[in-house]
């Protein structure tokens, strides 16, 4: 019998499909239960808290393997990449900066590329990281840095209030004291005016396709 | 900061470490709120006070006396213009309902009612 699964913030389809004891996604994603969810959320990965996917019934695999023996299964898994680009104030790549992530008593360092990039494979169940950057050439855990702590799988589709405030967050246009709904025309007024819009505080489409673009593809 | 979970070879999100605040004043005159002053923001160009481009459009304070740019703006210093003729180097305030205090004339000197007395000063209003 298919489970009714409300999704709450945190949830998005890998780990509601991990949950359930699916290690591929796309099938409970393209159940055809899901369809009008699908036509909703155009990416699977961006869910809102209050939507409903519908988790099929697990289809275990069968496997005839004889008995005195040892046998040696491999699952297949694909290994999910962070990417991250940094840029500077004027939207310049923090090109060459020693980072730092931290998970789950792992470190995992490395520097950005010529074009600000990080790019790192994490577990894919992975929900919290803590990131250090260095501001200069040292090692980011000496001297001045910047600290994120990044939460995955908890950004909130564009159509909603939340993900458009927290991805005008990530690309700086938020105080760091302030959450409240109320800051959203100040913010989108700072970002048009940043981005050769017209500056209403409104977030129209063309508002909302710049935000795309310059935070990224989701 | 909020990312989405990665898959493919999708970008998780472009991170931007920009400080930004508020641009808000109160204006003070004669020690009240000075309602219907035209202020302006000017960039803040050097030490010397000197304005640098403008910022915004020109407002007017409230009964309050209080204007408050409609946009965030980069952390830091501005010139904030008044009447067209007073300028004062103002500081960004982190919270919406923050201003920064203007008292007006600007270059009046500020008697602080709080300084020690001098020795020798008898002026002590407590005193017999």
């Amino acid at each position: 019998m298919p489970v009714r699964h409300a999704v709450k913030q945190g949830d998005c389809i890998l780990s509601i499909a991990s949950q359930y004891g699916f290690y591929d996604w796309k099938f409970v994603w393209n159940h055809a239960d899901n369809a009008e969810l699908r036509e909703r959320r155009t990416d699977a990965t961006l869910l809102a808290a209050g939507d409903v996917v519908v988790v099929p019934d697990p289809r275990p695999k069968t496997l005839n393997l004889a008995t005195g023996a040892v046998h040696r299964l491999v699952v297949h898994r694909t290994p999910v990449a962070l990417r991250i680009q940094f840029l500077d104030i004027e939207e310049e790549p923090l090109a060459g900066r020693a980072y730092e992530l931290s998970f789950s008593g792992i470190t995992l360092d490395g520097q950005t590329d010529g074009n600000g990039w990080l790019e790192k494979e994490i577990p894919a169940t992975q929900r919290k990281i803590a990131l250090i950057l260095a501001m200069g050439d040292g090692k980011p855990t000496k001297g001045p840095r910047y600290e994120w702590d990044i939460h995955v799988g908890h950004l909130d589709p564009l159509t909603e209030p939340s993900g458009l405030m927290q991805r005008l967050a990530n690309l700086g246009y938020w105080p760091a004291d302030e959450a409240s709904e109320e800051i959203l025309p100040y913010a989108v007024c700072a970002f048009q005016a940043d981005h050769g819009l017209e500056m209403t505080g409104e977030v129209d489409d063309k508002t909302k396709d710049k935000l795309k673009e310059i935070h990224g593809g989701f | 900061m909020r990312v989405p979970v990665p898959h493919g070879g999708k970008v998780s999100a472009v991170l931007v470490p920009r400080p930004m605040a508020f641009l808000a004043v109160q204006v003070h005159f004669e020690g009240q709120p000075s309602l219907g002053r035209q202020v302006q923001f000017y960039k803040y160009a050097d030490a010397k006070n000197n304005k640098g481009d403008s910022v915004g459009d020109v407002m007017t304070t409230d009964v309050d006396g209080v204007v408050r740019l409609p946009r965030l703006v980069a952390t830091g210093h501005y010139v904030c213009e008044i009447d067209g003729q007073d300028h004062a180097v103002v500081s960004t305030v982190d919270r919406l309902k923050d201003t920064y205090p203007v008292y007006l004339p600007v270059d009046a000197e500020v008697v602080d009612l709080h300084a020690h007395a001098p020795d020798g000063d008898t002026t002590d209003e407590g005193g017999n």
